[in-house]
């Protein structure tokens, strides 16, 4: 990719963000097409599960056709049926591979810089519109809400009213824990009641939020190594393969959650097999949504999506944090067929990230995306326009991390921090050059201290990411690319949350 | 979670140890009436040693037939936010034979305050199920949707009243089977297993247990161990832990099903 090219391409994706008021003003839908809102408002199903990898789709086997590929192990008709009957994106990505702060960026199209989740257990800086609010300004829309949320501080599902209740939206009550097992159907069925009850005149915004299958984390936990007898689940062939980047030979940017050696081969292969199965039980939560939608009838917008991956053993990783493909590509499905979106289609070509959620479902309702928003509507792509798009997108993890990816190459690196990188707090954690600690000033990027090793991986030639480039001279020139879309792109376009209030 | 019985120190071993109340042995014709409290894998370590409460309960209820088929009420409370909580009723005729398959049923669901109160912000709904000739019907409202199902089918709960015959009987069994996941979504190629009847460690004292394994799409591998007499005294699996509790009639007042009298464990 030529600078110049990412330069043309990216044109629309950066209209507007010189936009200096943190007011919630109104811009134009970006990508919208001209005249592109519907006479009538269509209803909105957004479902959300949380730690999907994109290769967990049965429908996607011809996508991912090595074994190790999880599209080879699980049984997923539901969402095989809206990968068949809408538009999916393959070079889909998160804004940054952990909960709370991909869920800010999702329900705002902001970066997480700017909505100020960092880290886990951090609430959306207040004036920053969530979703909700923005609908509510702005549309008739009626905001339901059910399922984790975990982007208001230290709590993950929402309350009726109070404190923990997310700001424009009502509640639909679930959950008293973090478990898919026990929240999901809970979720699943109360959601199908609302859609197949729902008979106002007002179209309505629902949003699914599940767990699964995010239960694989207390996996972790419960097996914190080789127990001291045999296990007694005897799954012999039923077990998935070893993905085949477990071992590979360049330093990591960030440690894993686990020491590599934690686990012996056969439970490996046992995370793998159980998070499979996590992902059927979602499978079939969102199968009785998508009935209750067809009996419906109607123009019901439905996008999946999920918060981050996981890293199903590949590189030896646990849950997620990291900037792997496993932790940070995620399925986004658009099914619309009575709105015009194409049917069928696996879109390889275009990058597209969870910032895009929120100005997708702003451009469906015939609404302005929000102020500073830094996604871009995909309604376009999967109406199958043709339409100028980004080259590369952007993401942010464990607070000092940056990701650029393209469709070929991956670029990791990181400022140097202060301890405390997955601690929660929004305490100053970059340091200067001259070794004094700040927060994040996208403006100084090139002063903020550095460190030497980065990562950068050829997605083409090596999708399991098992050689690191970076150092080597040939790649200079990729290298200096990516420094440049991030420093020159991406960041100066960046307005840092710490400017806003916290909620 | 550790699932080793032969490691003194894994949950399931601290768990019959510990928290397992021995319940009458199911009537001679089969039938029961048994809660569960439904907490997760996580939850019963730290039950035990701070007594924080289950996510919810799990009431089931069995009722032979003369023609060797049944009727299976279900009722399950699972904890939400707000003092709400997700209900789960159903009412169930099943068919003579291994795998209790179905024939009519009945699920309603909704969030509410209480098992009789109303439901939360349109969240009620009632389905009408039947299974026959190889083809499941669910009925919501107006609208039906059929599917074709090949072999044997059951619901998730109706193996608790699989595996009570099975290990009545004495009989082993290793199948396979197709699972409605929550009373309405077909999961196939499930499979039952016996693992063996094992000398376990109660807070009964020692006695063997049944073990069945069951596996299968969308089932993070679970075990349910039952007393030679039928007592399904606990399953744990996919982080879900049920555990058969003494009957309390007040404290699960609230719910239609009222556990039969059992008798506290030594």
């Amino acid at each position: 990719m030529k600078r110049r090219d990412f330069i043309k391409t990216a044109g629309l994706t950066m209209a507007g963000a010189s936009l200096a008021s943190h007011g919630w003003t109104q811009t134009a839908a970006r990508g919208a097409a001209p005249g592109g809102t519907p006479m009538k408002k269509p209803n909105i199903l957004f479902i959300m599960c949380d730690q999907m990898c994109i290769d967990a789709i049965a429908a996607y086997r011809d996508a991912f056709q090595h074994e190790a590929f999880l599209a080879h192990h699980v049984y997923t008709p539901n969402l095989d049926e809206l990968v068949r009957n809408g538009v999916s994106f393959l070079h889909s990505y998160t804004p940054n591979p952990v909960c709370s702060p991909a869920r800010s960026s999702i329900f705002t199209g902001r970066w997480t810089s700017e909505t100020g989740v960092i880290v886990n257990n951090i609430g959306i800086d207040k004036d920053v519109p969530n979703m909700g609010q923005w609908f509510g300004e702005h549309s008739n829309y009626r905001r339901v809400y059910c399922g984790k949320w975990h982007a208001g501080g230290p709590w993950n599902n929402p309350t009726v009213d109070g404190p923990r209740k997310i700001p424009g939206f009502e509640t639909l009550p679930n959950g008293q824990d973090t478990w898919g097992r026990y929240m999901d159907y809970g979720i699943s069925s109360s959601v199908e009641a609302f859609l197949r009850n729902y008979r106002d005149e007002d179209p309505f915004l629902a949003v699914a939020s599940f767990m699964d299958p995010h239960d694989i984390c207390f996996w972790t936990p419960a097996y914190p190594g080789r127990t001291r007898g045999e296990d007694f689940f005897d799954l012999g062939d039923a077990l998935p393969p070893l993905p085949p980047n477990q071992d590979y030979g360049y330093q990591d940017l960030h440690p894993g959650p686990i020491g590599k050696s934690a686990y012996g081969d056969e439970h490996w292969r046992q995370y793998i097999y159980d998070y499979c199965r996590m992902v059927e039980r979602l499978d079939a939560n969102v199968g009785r949504l998508l009935n209750a939608v067809r009996d419906r009838g109607d123009d019901t917008l439905v996008v999946f999506y999920s918060d981050h991956g996981d890293g199903v053993g590949r590189h030896r990783r646990v849950q997620k944090w990291n900037g792997f493909q496993s932790d940070t590509r995620v399925p986004f499905i658009v099914y619309g067929p009575k709105l015009g979106v194409q049917q069928g289609v696996v879109d390889q070509s275009h990058v597209v990230n969870g910032v895009d959620i929120m100005p997708t479902l702003c451009d469906f309702a015939g609404i302005p995306a929000p102020p500073h928003c830094k996604g871009t509507s995909v309604r376009p792509l999967a109406e199958g326009r043709d339409v100028p798009w980004r080259s590369h997108t952007y993401m942010e993890m464990r607070k000092t991390g940056r990701i650029i990816v393209g469709s070929r190459y991956k670029y990791l690196m990181a400022y140097e921090g202060v301890p405390g990188e997955l601690q929660d707090s929004t305490e100053a954690c970059f340091r200067l050059a001259d070794g004094t600690v700040t927060e994040f000033r996208p403006a100084e990027g090139r002063s903020l201290r550095r460190r030497d090793h980065r990562l950068l991986f050829d997605l083409q030639d090596d999708p399991w990411e098992t050689v690191n480039l970076a150092a080597d001279p040939k790649y200079r020139d990729v290298v200096e690319e990516m420094e440049a879309i991030l420093h020159d792109e991406f960041e100066p376009n960046i307005i840092p949350g710490h400017a806003f209030t916290r909620a | 979670m550790n699932h080793d019985y032969r490691d003194p120190g894994s949950l399931i071993s601290r768990l019959l140890a510990t928290h397992t109340a021995l319940p009458d042995a199911p009537a001679a014709d089969g039938d029961f009436r048994w809660v569960y409290i439904d907490s997760s894998t996580h939850h019963l370590p730290m039950k035990e040693a701070h007594g924080i409460p289950p996510l919810g309960e799990f009431h089931i209820a069995h009722t032979a037939r003369p023609n060797g088929g049944g009727q299976l009420n279900f009722a399950q409370r699972r904890v939400a936010i707000s003092g709400y909580s997700t209900f789960t009723t159903a009412q169930l005729e099943y068919e003579a034979g291994t795998w209790c398959v179905p024939r009519t049923w009945r699920v309603s669901t909704k969030v509410a305050q209480k098992l009789a109160g109303a439901p939360y912000m349109d969240s009620g709904l009632t389905k009408e199920c039947s299974y026959a000739n190889g083809e499941l019907i669910v009925r919501a409202g107006e609208h039906e949707r059929r599917t074709r199902i090949d072999g044997p089918v059951t619901c998730k709960p109706c193996l608790f009243a699989v595996v009570s015959a099975l290990a009545r009987k004495g009989e082993e069994i290793d199948g396979r089977f197709t699972v409605l996941d929550e009373f309405d979504v077909p999961l196939p190629g499930q499979r039952l297993r016996h693992r063996g009847r094992i000398e376990m460690q109660t807070r009964g004292g020692r006695m063997p247990l049944h073990c069945f394994e069951h596996t299968g799409p969308g089932t993070v591998p679970g075990l349910f161990w039952v007393t030679d007499s039928g007592a399904v005294i606990t399953y744990i699996g996919g982080m879900q832990g049920l555990v058969l509790q003494k009957a309390d009639e007040q404290a699960y007042d609230y719910l239609p099903i009222k556990p039969a009298t059992q008798e506290a464990a030594p």
